[in-house]
């Protein structure tokens, strides 16, 4: 069964309304009116024509990368009264940031530096610029990680090159300070 | 009321597959631009799935497989004396970019039509081709009135924007082992896109 799932973290949820379903591995993603999104706000900030364009760039960025990094999609449609959804397969636990505050990223996932490299050599590939790309948008198990939330997904640009940079730096780092290294010769 | 909706990973590879042969030795095709085959001999490889998507039984009403390399004009696929209301499209292959089937808000109640937007009238043998754009038939349901949104156009810049005038909705990845249903009568056509693609459109009756 779904359950609504809110969190006191800000950046979970912010857009949408998140349910998930533990035993199925699923997380469904609503976007309406009424929705109730992390910290019990509503989505009163954005209006439900940009909430739309949110969603259908999450489909569009992580059906065209086709990899094993990223959360595969299970289902994505509109609801009546200009709402829409999607839902998303592998759903399988907590973030990266809080494993990392739990001391055990390098434990539960030994080889975490050369994975985040190989996702940014695919963000590379598709030339695009993930904002967020931050530990809290990425997830794993069984010592496979996976990136997801595409809403703000882009092509890259000069202007964005200097955020993707301070993802890389400020964020990222957190894993291992040598990863900046090598991850800044992808973007 | 059908709401769009997507499944992806839905139709297995192997039934790909034995759709893909089906189609590449079928040897001729109805039409030379579209490369059109019925999906007549295979639909049974797919209605049980669908029907367990949409979550009811369907009775299949036609379809066909289609290729081509240039994108599909808008169009309506409804007929009312076959009462078709259900429409699949089934995403097979695709060579270069991920190409986008774009399905309007906006709704035509007649018998099928396709708009030759910016282009001389078309000559089509089921979806009738028309002179101009959607927003010059004031039959149509659900008109926005204003231009289309800078997103919704980024998929489709081989049109004028003044042609999609009223005209707002959603775009769909054509990504193969998936599976998209709408409501016929939902004005819809194909992204810009290069390559070649390969799909499965099907039709079910309303019952």
């Amino acid at each position: 069964m779904f359950e609504l799932y809110r969190t006191t973290l800000m950046g979970i949820g912010s857009a949408a309304e998140v349910w998930i379903d533990k035993d199925a591995k699923l997380c469904k993603k609503y976007y309406r009116p009424d929705s109730i999104i992390a910290n019990g706000n509503t989505t009163k900030y954005h209006s439900m024509e940009k909430l739309s364009k949110f969603f259908n760039n999450e489909v569009q960025w992580s059906t065209a990368l086709k990899s094993p990094h990223v959360l595969q999609l299970y289902e994505y449609g509109e609801l009546p009264e200009d709402a829409g959804y999607y839902i998303l397969q592998e759903y399988i636990g907590p973030d990266l940031l809080t494993v990392y505050l739990t001391g055990q990223l390098h434990t539960l996932y030994p080889d975490i530096i050369e994975q985040v490299e190989h996702m940014f050599s695919i963000l590379q590939e598709h030339n695009i610029y993930k904002l967020n790309s931050t530990l809290c948008n990425m997830t794993g198990a069984n010592g496979k990680i996976k990136m997801f939330d595409f809403k703000y997904t882009q092509c890259r640009t000069p202007k964005n090159h200097a955020k993707e940079k301070y993802s890389i730096t400020e964020w990222l780092t957190k894993i291992d300070p040598s990863i900046a290294d090598r991850l800044l010769k992808y973007i | 009321m059908i709401h769009t909706t997507q499944k992806f990973n839905v139709i297995s590879d192997e039934i790909l597959d034995t759709l893909i042969t089906h189609y590449d030795t079928a040897g001729s095709y109805d039409t030379a631009s579209m490369n059109k085959l019925s999906s007549n001999l295979v639909e049974h490889l797919v209605t049980p799935i669908i029907a367990a998507i949409a979550d009811r039984e369907l009775t299949y009403a036609g379809g066909n497989f289609y290729k081509h390399a240039v994108p599909y004009l808008p169009h309506t696929d409804y007929q009312p004396r076959d009462d078709n209301t259900l429409n699949v499209v089934i995403p097979m292959q695709y060579t270069k970019s991920l190409p986008n089937l774009i399905v309007f808000d906006q709704m035509w109640e007649q018998s099928p039509i396709t708009w030759s937007m910016h282009h001389k009238v078309q000559s089509f043998t089921v979806n009738i081709g028309v002179k101009g754009c959607p927003y010059e038939y004031s039959s149509i349901k659900n008109l926005t009135g204003k231009e289309i949104d800078h997103t919704l156009f980024q998929y489709l810049t081989h049109f004028p924007k003044q042609c999609l005038f009223g005209l707002s909705g959603s775009a769909y990845p054509f990504a193969p082992g998936s599976v998209i249903l709408f409501d016929n009568k939902k004005i819809h056509c194909t992204s810009s896109f290069t390559g070649v693609k390969l799909g499965l459109s099907l039709r079910y009756r309303n019952r």
